[in-house]
């Protein structure tokens, strides 16, 4: 059986605090919706960040794989590759 | 070219007279050169005007353009300190409150000696030391829904510097129904964006981000250093736009992560669906 593919998660200082100080979080995925569940899955804390009451993605998020935006490709459905990067960029706002 | 009557202060506003849904290129074509450089302005400019593609026309390209920048703090204070070394002809400023010793440590356009008074006073002082040529139009008042109109009538482009997310929306709601192009900077930590909104050529603001994290705070972590990088870059993309020069950041955002030294470009695409300018323009 294969494994999913090992990729990294960058994940933006505004949710360090959530997830113990990284700024970076391997694991295996095999689509970007099984990645965000492994991120919520062990660091609990960033549910209430990625996903509403209903568990829907916030809408001041964009998340790429690599440079690309998922809505580009196939949102939540988009397949993850080996080495792949998957970016979570939330709104800023600090002038 | 129209003269409007700025509610802010004695002067005048002449913003350019940009077309609704003006094409980026359009933009750079529109903008007005006919003020000429004094000597003075010459010998002052003349290491900017060797930049081969921006020279002479470039130069009196930004002596004939304004920009307003708000706020005018860690981020906007450098905008605004650059622009007006760069000669640009106009800055239309909006911070409100006083100097804070807190202030000192990102806001260079605030002095120790300035603690506990206004700091627009601060800002048009050490801008107006620098370049005793620039036109100002200063307002006590951060921006919101009820000002945001004039001021942004009062200027070309806009760069938005603002610390709250309700400012930053306020700004492109103005910007994209005055069809004024945006720069937008913003920074937390280390980490900072920067992108060019072109109304209805770009996504706007409220494409990218359609929501306000919820958990957003006025206060946030933030080195004199970073804020400073992020206005300098933010300077250079209103400078590229009022003389044609380079290619700005539209369409793509530019996230910046001075801890490890990682730029990347990001592709950002409009929304069809946007509550601010879903019906605008063509969507790319």
């Amino acid at each position: 059986m294969n494994l999913p593919p090992s990729i990294a998660v960058v994940i933006p200082s505004i949710f360090s605090r959530f997830v113990g100080g990284q700024n970076m979080i391997a694991l295996s995925a095999a689509t970007v919706g099984d990645a965000i569940a492994a991120l919520v899955e062990t660091n609990p804390e960033m549910r209430s960040q990625l996903h509403d009451s209903e568990g829907r993605l916030l809408r001041y998020l964009q998340l790429f794989v690599n440079d690309d935006n998922i809505n580009d490709l196939s949102g939540l459905e988009t397949r993850l590759n080996d080495g792949d990067e998957l970016l979570l960029i939330a709104a800023l706002a600090g002038g | 070219m129209d003269i409007i009557v700025c509610r802010f202060g004695e002067e005048r506003c002449q913003p350019a007279s940009i077309p609704s849904r003006v094409a980026i290129t359009e933009f750079y074509r529109i903008m007005p050169d006919d003020l000429p450089l004094t000597d003075d302005e010459v010998a002052t400019y003349q290491w900017q005007m060797w930049v081969s593609d921006f020279g002479e026309r470039g130069q009196k390209m930004l002596k004939n353009a304004s920009v307003m920048v708000s706020r005018v703090g860690g981020v906007g204070g450098a905008v605004a300190y650059q622009l007006a070394a760069a000669g640009i002809g106009k800055l239309v400023l909006a911070h409100a409150g006083n100097a804070k010793p807190s202030d000192l440590n990102r806001q260079l356009l605030m002095t120790h000696d300035w603690i506990g008074k206004p700091r627009i006073e601060s800002i048009k002082r050490r801008l107006l030391d620098l370049n005793p040529r620039l036109e100002i139009v200063a307002l006590a008042e951060n921006v919101n829904r009820e000002n945001a109109a004039a001021l942004v009538e009062c200027c070309d482009v806009v760069v938005d510097c603002a610390p709250l997310f309700p400012e930053r929306y306020a700004m492109n709601f103005e910007a994209v129904r005055q069809s004024k192009p945006m720069v937008e900077c913003a920074m937390y930590e280390l980490e900072a964006h920067i992108t060019t909104l072109v109304p209805g050529q770009t996504p706007c603001l409220a494409c990218i981000f359609p929501e306000a994290p919820p958990t957003w705070k006025r206060q946030f972590p933030v080195f004199g250093a970073v804020s400073g990088t992020v206005g300098c870059m933010g300077a250079m993309e209103a400078i590229k736009l009022i003389a044609g020069i380079g290619e700005p950041l539209t369409g793509r955002l530019l996230r910046i992560d001075l801890r490890t030294m990682a730029f990347r470009t990001l592709k950002v695409r409009r929304r069809d669906d946007c509550v601010v300018c879903g019906c605008q323009g063509s969507t790319e």
